[in-house]
Parts: C-alpha cells; structure tokens; sequence
C-alpha cells in the first residue's frame, strides 16, 4: 500500500492541491458574484457611474466591432462562396453567414472583442486602484467599493455587448453581402430572399441571450481579478493576464453549454 | 477613545499581531512607533475596520466595531478621516474631485452645501489654496499627501488616522507636515492616530507614543517617558535614530 501511495502522491497531490484551489477562487468568485447582485438593487443608484462606464464599454467600442465585424462577415461569405459554387447553390451564402452571425459569431467575437479592449482595461484599473490603495481609501470613506467600481462595469458590460452583437451581425451581414454580390457575383434577389428566409427572430434573440450572459461573465471576472490584485506592478500585469485569459476561455466554454441549451428549448421547439 | 483589547491577526499563517491592548485617549495625538513589518499598518486597519481581527477586540467611542454590520460599519466610518502612506488619491479624478468626493458620497440624497468652497478652505488650510484644478499626477509626493489630509478632514471627523505621514518626505517637509498634524489637532480637537518609524517626529508630535514590536505594545508612555525607556527594543530605537543625527555632524 506504502509504496502504491509513493507511486501515485506525487502525481495525485498536486493535481488534488491544484483542484482545491481552484474550487476556492470559484468560490470565492461567487461570493464576489453575489456581492455584485446585492449591490446593483441597494441606493443609492450611481447613474453617473453608469453611464460613464456604458460610453467606455459600448461607445468606445463601436468602431472596433464595426470594422471586426466588417471583415468577418465578408471572409466568411468569400470562404462559404467559394463552397457554395461547387454545388451551385452560391445564393445560399446570404443565409449561412447570416445564421452564423446571428447565433454564434456576433455574440462570440463581440464578447472577445470586449474583453480585449474594455475588460483588460476594467482589471488593469481595478488592480492598480487596489495596490496604490485607493480601494481601501473608498472603503474609509463609508463607500463601498463594490457597489462605485463593480456594479456600473458589470451592468454595463451587460448591457452593452447585446448591442454591440447587434451591430456585429448587422455590419457582418453587410460585408458579406459586398463580397457576395460585387466580388463573387452572386444575384442580389436570391442572395437577400435565402437571408430573409433562413434567419428568423429567434436566431438574433438567442444570440443577444448569450451575449448578454458573456457580458455579464467577462465583467465579473475581470472586476474580480482586478478586485483581488497583490504585489504590486507585477500583479497588476498577472491581474489583467489572467482577465483576459480566463474570460475568453469562459465565453467559449459557457457557448457550447448555453448553444446546447438554446437548440433544445428555443429553437427545435418550434 | 478607543480601545485595543487583545487583538491577534495572523496572514497565511503568520502571525502579525500577538496580542495588542492599548488606549487611545480622546482629543490626544498618539503615535504608534515600531520597526518596519511589525505590524503598525494591520492595526491602523482594524481601528477603522478595513480588517477583521482573529481574536479580541477594537471599541471606538463605546461601540464595537466587529459587532457592526456591513452598512452600519459603513455609516460608523464617517467617524474617521485617514491619511494614506501614499495618500491614495483618486487618479482619475481633480484634486477638487478628490477632496470634494466624502463630502458629495455623504451628502447623497440630500442638498449639498457650498462644495468648492469648502473644498477650497481645507486645501487653504493644508497649505496648498488654488490647486483644485491639478490631476494627482501634476503634484510632488508632499503635495500628494497634504491633499490626502485635506481630503480627511473635509468632513470634519472626530478621529484622523495617518499611515506613515512622512515616509518618503525630505526634512523640511517632514517638519510641515508634523505641524500639520499638530495644527489639525490643535484646531479641530480632533483624536490622531499616527502610525511612523520616523523616532523624531514621534517625539515632536505626540501626547502619547506606543511602540510595537514582533506583534506586541512592548512600550507606552508620553514623549519623555519614552525618551528615558528601559526597553532594549526601544532604546535600540532612539539610539539608532541618535546614531543617524550625530552620522551628519561627524561627517
């Protein structure tokens, strides 16, 4: 038994060590979480904060997506076309990036584009807030820093990147229809018929659900890895890292589970 | 006044207060002394409840802070004005912003009084009129921290703490800033909590020094007490800081 126990400790014990602690940040993470929610409902109600922080998520991100969502649209009409031709079918490009817009790569790319622009910032801020002090020095002042710093990031986030999903798949939808009707020639009427047809409101509102629920996600991770920043300089880089690492992990994991869930009680109810 | 009665905190594992009992009289400035990480800046924490003790007990006034509640905890801080080591002004916003900002958060929902001028006296009588319009970033670190004591006293409270007021500073303006605190407390009759290393200014500004050292208050009395202690750590103390005065002469 001694010596299966030596064999098997010095793989087991820090892999169980690593499992502990990452069930404790998980846990840890909700009770920051549930702080978060407790907070948004209690005045008094900053909508200054709010507004501020919408201008820095949604505002300022718009051209970013724009032109992201510009050339998605219109790599993915040129690849799809060029399919789409061996079978003669090119009118159904319209349709294809249509619904993968609207269902997966709008809310995905968004949420990506968000964390990479806006909640790297959010934990980089949060982070240095917390190692110069000025956290504490909130706290000292009967304010809670929660309710000033979290709140307005996380309802901003929440808030914004639906729209900005929406302007993804708009925009997205037009650099498709460049590529497809002036670069591979495919007809107009059968390219917008098959769109109109093939897309329906369900398909945009599963993808603003998940957009909204990504947004949600990234901001709370970030705020929560800049809430808990340590060490100085260092850790506000290793804060900010970890931001954007573990929110983009986050969207794609939290896309397969919420996509499966959609397919089986939004859209195959039909 | 307030009351330290047997606080222990340990981080990690490790224990950084070992047991401290101490009174701070009301309307008195006591500084706190002790060689660095030796606790000083975790028990400036718990007097004003950003940390929780482990074991004993921090009463203010009569009332003990860990019986409070998250809100009513909140509210309690109004008490206190604190200055940061680095004075932790707020980046984004101007000094007027800063200064301005406990007096708006604790105004909300109500009318709020004449704010720049309020504002406008506190810079005046921390010795900086007219510099509300500067960012933080424009200022030198003296600048920075009588900004930070402005920002503290605006709301008038009854117990100002200070966290290493003159680390950093150069003798001249560690002097200012001594007088600062001695003119704050002259004026205002307020309660001061002066956390330092710095032996000199503890002996130029104190009714009351404690020093802690390894976790423990291992002396307490007033300035001349302290100067004829018996206590090797804080004869250690004073010697090292005659030491370093009498280094300049020889030199």
């Amino acid at each position: 038994m001694e010596r299966v126990l030596a064999i098997v400790s010095p793989v087991f014990t820090p892999l169980g060590r690593s499992l502990i602690a990452a069930s404790g940040e998980l846990g840890r993470w909700c009770e920051f979480v549930w702080q978060a929610i407790l907070w948004t409902f209690r005045p008094p109600y900053r909508f200054d904060q709010f507004s501020k922080q919408m201008e820095f998520v949604g505002v300022k991100s718009t051209w970013i997506i724009a032109l992201t969502a510009f050339f998605t649209g219109a790599v993915f009409a040129l690849q799809s076309g060029k399919v789409y031709s061996l079978f003669n079918m090119e009118s159904m490009v319209g349709a294809t990036v249509g619904l993968s817009l609207t269902r997966e790569i709008g809310p995905v790319f968004a949420a990506i584009m968000v964390t990479a622009r806006a909640c790297s910032a959010m934990a980089a801020e949060l982070g240095t807030m917390r190692v110069t002090e000025q956290i504490d020095a909130l706290e000292t002042m009967a304010v809670n820093p929660i309710q000033y710093l979290v709140v307005p990031r996380i309802v901003a986030c929440t808030v914004m990147v639906p729209l900005l999903t929406m302007l993804y798949d708009y925009v997205g939808v037009v650099g498709s229809y460049v590529v497809g009707i002036y670069l591979l020639g495919i007809n107009e009427g059968p390219f917008m018929h098959r769109l109109y047809y093939y897309v329906d409101a369900d398909d945009i509102w599963s993808g603003l659900i998940k957009a909204a629920i990504f947004g949600f996600l990234i901001a709370a991770i970030s705020c929560y890895m800049g809430y808990h920043t340590r060490s100085g300089a260092k850790g506000v880089g290793k804060a900010t890292t970890r931001a954007v690492v573990v929110s983009a992990v986050t969207i794609l994991i939290t896309d397969y589970f919420l996509t499966t869930w959609i397919l089986e009680y939004v859209i195959n109810r039909q | 006044m307030i009351e330290i009665k047997g606080l222990h905190k340990s981080f990690d594992g490790v224990a950084i207060l070992k047991g401290i009992d101490l009174v701070i009289p009301k309307g008195k400035i006591t500084v706190i002394i002790g060689p660095s990480g030796s606790g000083k800046t975790v028990l400036l924490r718990h007097i004003i409840g950003l940390l929780k003790p482990d074991k004993g007990r921090v009463v203010v006034d009569g009332v003990d802070l860990a019986a409070l509640g998250s809100r009513e905890l909140n509210d309690f801080r109004r008490r206190f004005g604190m200055l940061f080591q680095n004075a932790a002004l707020f980046d984004s916003l101007s000094v007027l912003d800063n200064v301005a900002f406990p007096l708006i958060e604790s105004h909300r929902g109500r009318a709020l009084p004449d704010v720049e001028r309020i504002v406008e006296q506190k810079l005046a009588l921390v010795g900086l009129p007219g510099i509300g319009r500067k960012m933080p970033s424009e200022l030198s670190g003296g600048m920075r921290k009588r900004v930070g004591l402005a920002r503290a006293i605006v709301l008038e409270p009854k117990i100002i703490l200070y966290d290493e007021p003159t680390t950093g500073l150069d003798p001249i303006m560690t002097v200012a800033i001594d007088n600062l605190i001695l003119s704050m407390q002259q004026k205002l009759s307020i309660t001061s909590v002066v956390i330092s290393h710095d032996i000199d200014s503890a002996l130029r500004v104190a009714d009351q020094i404690a020093m802690i050292h390894d976790g423990r208050i291992i002396e307490r009395g007033s300035p001349e007490e302290f100067r004829r202690s018996e206590n090797p750590a804080a004869r250690e103390f004073l010697e090292a800081s005659g030491r370093k005065a009498n280094a300049g002469e020889v030199r």
